[in-house]
């Protein structure tokens, strides 16, 4: 043996080179990992790192890493790496896909991370058919925390917050997430593995492979739950563990693909092409081009006019009062328009604020308006108090007709020295 | 340039997709949502991603994927919203991610209501989530400033490698006011430790997680000399015809606008009235107010909120003038007049002027 040369033997299962060589941002012992002897971590590390050789995917690969025990992926994988929050890797995982589309994103959640804390981010992250991987390990308990319930803790199994075991009646049953996201429209592949023996070990290994190379394939959503022994917390030896994953684990969790339309997916269309930089201005209305002629620059006099129209929503005093903003730009004043807003929803009221003004306008709220637009009773009997005695009311409530004159303007009397020469009048007029 | 009457909350987006915002992830909240349909509307026609979150939890942290992955992104929300957010602002903090958070605010606590209130200031400025770390903060009082400071908190933020809020209130979001935008958009370069997908970025790595206690207090040290450095460059104050004048108004937002309405008024019956407005909130323009104080009587704080401000303000004068304080809430504005009726109050007491004072504070 000592003389063999390279040559004479084939390797089969090497380092893979999605591993780093040394693990330089470990602060110790950097030759092995921080994972517990029978971990499954490791075992599923290796498989990950083993598909991204064979798919040739090292640079465009980004590894999103959870909290929990696998938090430190990233001592690991010499890919890119970010480590996000608990439980909302796929969120995170959503935003660099789509930030970067060229790039492959794998999330790697355990139990607690993906089905308790993060079961939005991933059920959401699945509907909408993120094109992303998920590599979900199971291994029924929160085991960097030091051995708390999880959501796919089983029935009986005795925890540090389930000291007499976990019972239906106080912690519901176990949460099966592959047959939860399989009743999904948009997932491409769910499937359930395990580590309980070698051959589900090769099981596995295929199975990620194939939720990686989906992604590659740009399919879209791919998660592999794997089954996974904790002999540390379940206080067992790492060959019992094996066996507890697939003679108890596997009773609650059966193994198998819950969706699996790899075959017949259409690859997800690639997103547009971006419009040059100089096209941007243009398509968000802000470019030069269309610029309305300020129709009365030169004209000078002062002018602070103070209008509010109120009225019930949907009678239009909200569009008025913008359309007298809109007018006064275009005749070169300043203006403000403030909406008085409410919920959506039925028999709301609704007033607005609007100043016209030669001069920066300073506050935009019209406490004592000069013109007061009363498009209803309430509103009139609201705000009819505040307009100043010399003010001017403009009113469509059919009462004030009545009481004054049939005329639509009950009063209208200008104060010259606030408005534009043209509208002045020296006494009351009506329209 | 065209001038055009647009919503401040309008004027966000389009000046973040022109300074080279290209992910906006957000959820729906009153006063802010107009930010967030605007998004919609722009982002996917200038090759951006637009996506409604699950929740702002989800929202932030997209935020921080899109950002980890070297794209100028957004999110916009309010009150309850940026509650949510504050996990994922902390962790972007810890990993030095840039991003920009507009805060529309509505009144609280809990669901509080829709109308404009500040009660947003100590969950913003002071920093609502867990650990040693600051988000840059600046305050718009116009629909102008809407759109320049956003700009700016893009380039803050990348400078920084920091989240940045834009507070503004409901009032600010919602009005309309002509503004005008810079001619050209502009590309930022990928930041070079960005993580993303490429052969170069392959050995990049973003976390905020240092296990060794001398690691992570080194960490919060460089935090805290980035702070500082901006604590030097970037504090702004708009002071506002404070020549001569003796009290001096403070408020941020919408405030500050009918404070200038007052001062005008104030100065007009004679009375020698300014406002000293703070465009930042973090970092907070003490050196202004130390200034001021030199030759300022007394010091007016109104705000939309309980005194969340206020005592920036004090912190900053340190008891070198008294400092009076108005507040409403709930929704609702102070009023024009009574803020006049304080400051012709104060204007007539005769309190010696460059005398150091016990701090006296009042509720109107």
């Amino acid at each position: 043996m000592s003389n063999a040369t390279e040559a004479e033997y084939e390797v089969a299962h090497g380092r893979p080179k999605a591993f780093y060589e040394n693990f330089e941002r470990k602060d110790e012992l950097q030759h092995q990992t921080h994972y517990c002897p029978g971990c499954g971590h490791g075992i599923v590390h290796k498989m990950l790192a083993q598909a991204i050789d064979e798919l040739g995917i090292q640079n465009r690969t980004i590894l999103i890493s959870p909290v929990g025990c696998s938090v430190f992926a990233y001592y690991y994988f010499d890919v890119g790496n970010v480590q996000g929050a608990h439980g909302r890797a796929p969120a995170v995982a959503t935003a660099v896909k789509r930030s970067q589309p060229q790039s492959i994103v794998i999330g790697y959640q355990g139990d607690g991370d993906l089905a308790a804390i993060g079961s939005a981010e991933i059920l959401h992250a699945a509907n909408r058919g993120e094109n992303i991987t998920i590599i979900f390990v199971n291994n029924a308990i929160y085991s960097m925390t030091g051995g708390q319930v999880a959501p796919t803790t089983l029935l009986g199994q005795r925890s540090t917050t389930t000291p007499n075991g976990r019972s239906a009646a106080n912690e519901g049953y176990p949460l099966h997430v592959s047959e939860l996201l399989a009743t999904l429209e948009a997932p491409v592949y769910i499937e359930r593995v395990g580590l309980g023996d070698n051959r589900q070990v090769a099981q596995a290994q295929h199975a990620v492979r194939r939720a990686v190379e989906n992604q590659v394939r740009g399919l879209g959503f791919s998660l592999v739950e794997v089954l996974s022994p904790c002999p540390t917390i379940w206080k067992m030896s790492p060959v019992e563990a094996q066996h507890w994953v697939r003679e108890v684990m596997e009773k609650t969790f059966p193994l198998g693909a819950f969706r699996d339309r790899t075959k017949d997916a259409p690859a997800k269309a690639a997103p547009p092409a971006a419009p040059a930089l100089e096209d941007i201005s243009r398509i968000l209305g802000v470019a030069d081009e269309g610029a309305v002629e300020e129709i009365d620059a030169e004209a000078k006099g002062a002018v602070d006019l103070q209008v509010r129209v109120a009225g019930f929503g949907g009678q239009g005093v909200l569009l008025l009062g913008e359309v007298l903003a809109e007018a006064g730009l275009h005749a070169g004043l300043q203006v403000s328009w403030l909406p008085s807003y409410g919920p959506e929803m039925r028999s709301g009221t609704s007033n607005c604020h609007v100043r016209l003004a030669r001069e920066p306008i300073d506050s935009p709220l019209v406490v004592h308006p000069d013109v007061l637009v009363a498009m209803n009773e309430p509103s009139l009997h609201k705000f009819c108090a505040s307009v100043p005695r010399v003010g001017g009311f403009f009113t469509t409530a059919r009462q004030c007709r009545r009481n004054v004159s049939g005329k639509t303007c009950i009063s209208w009397r200008a104060r010259s020295r606030m408005w534009p020469t043209s509208w002045a009048t020296d006494g009351p007029a009506t329209w | 340039m065209r001038r055009q009457l647009m919503k401040g909350n309008e004027a966000i987006v389009k000046s973040a997709i022109l300074s080279g915002c290209r992910g906006f992830y957000g959820y729906p909240i009153t006063p802010a949502s107009e930010i967030t349909e605007a998004a919609a509307q722009y982002l996917p026609q200038v090759g951006g991603v637009f996506l409604q979150a699950e929740s702002e939890v989800a929202a932030i942290n997209m935020l921080y994927g899109a950002a980890a992955a070297g794209v100028r992104v957004m999110t916009a929300s309010s009150g309850p919203g940026i509650s949510l957010m504050q996990e994922g602002i902390s962790y972007m903090a810890g990993a030095e991610l840039p991003c920009v958070i507009a805060d529309i605010t509505r009144g609280g606590p809990g669901l509080g209501n829709i109308a404009a209130e500040q009660g947003d200031y100590h969950q913003v400025v002071k920093g609502g989530g867990h650990g040693n770390y600051r988000t840059l903060v600046l305050a718009p009082h116009s629909v102008q400033e809407m759109a320049d400071l956003t700009a700016l908190a893009f380039d803050l933020a990348d400078r920084y490698r920091n989240p940045v809020v834009v507070l503004a209130d409901g009032f600010i979001g919602q009005m309309m006011e002509p503004v005008e935008f810079p001619q050209t958009a502009t590309e930022p370069r990928l930041p070079k430790w960005a993580v993303a997908g490429t052969e170069e970025s392959r050995g990049n790595l973003i976390s905020s997680i240092y296990l060794e206690p001398d690691k992570l207090e080194a960490h919060v040290r460089q935090l805290e000399a980035k702070y500082y450095i901006a604590q030097q460059r970037e504090a702004r104050a708009e002071e506002w015809r404070t020549e001569g004048a003796e009290v001096v108004l403070v408020g941020y937002g919408i405030v500050a606008r009918i404070l200038k309405a007052v001062a005008a008024e104030a100065l007009a019956e004679g009375l020698k009235v300014g406002v000293l407005r703070p465009v930042t909130l973090y970092p907070f323009p003490t050196l202004q107010f130390q200034k001021l104080a030199e030759r300022v009587r007394v010091f007016v704080v109104v705000e939309m909120s309980n005194g969340q401000m206020l005592e920036d303000v004090r912190l900053a004068l340190n008891g070198a003038r008294p400092v009076e304080f108005l507040s409403r809430v709930g929704g609702n504005v102070p009023s024009h007049g009574e803020v006049l009726e304080l400051v012709r109050k104060l204007a007539r007491q005769t309190l010696p002027a460059r005398q150091p004072e016990e701090e006296c504070v009042g509720h109107v």
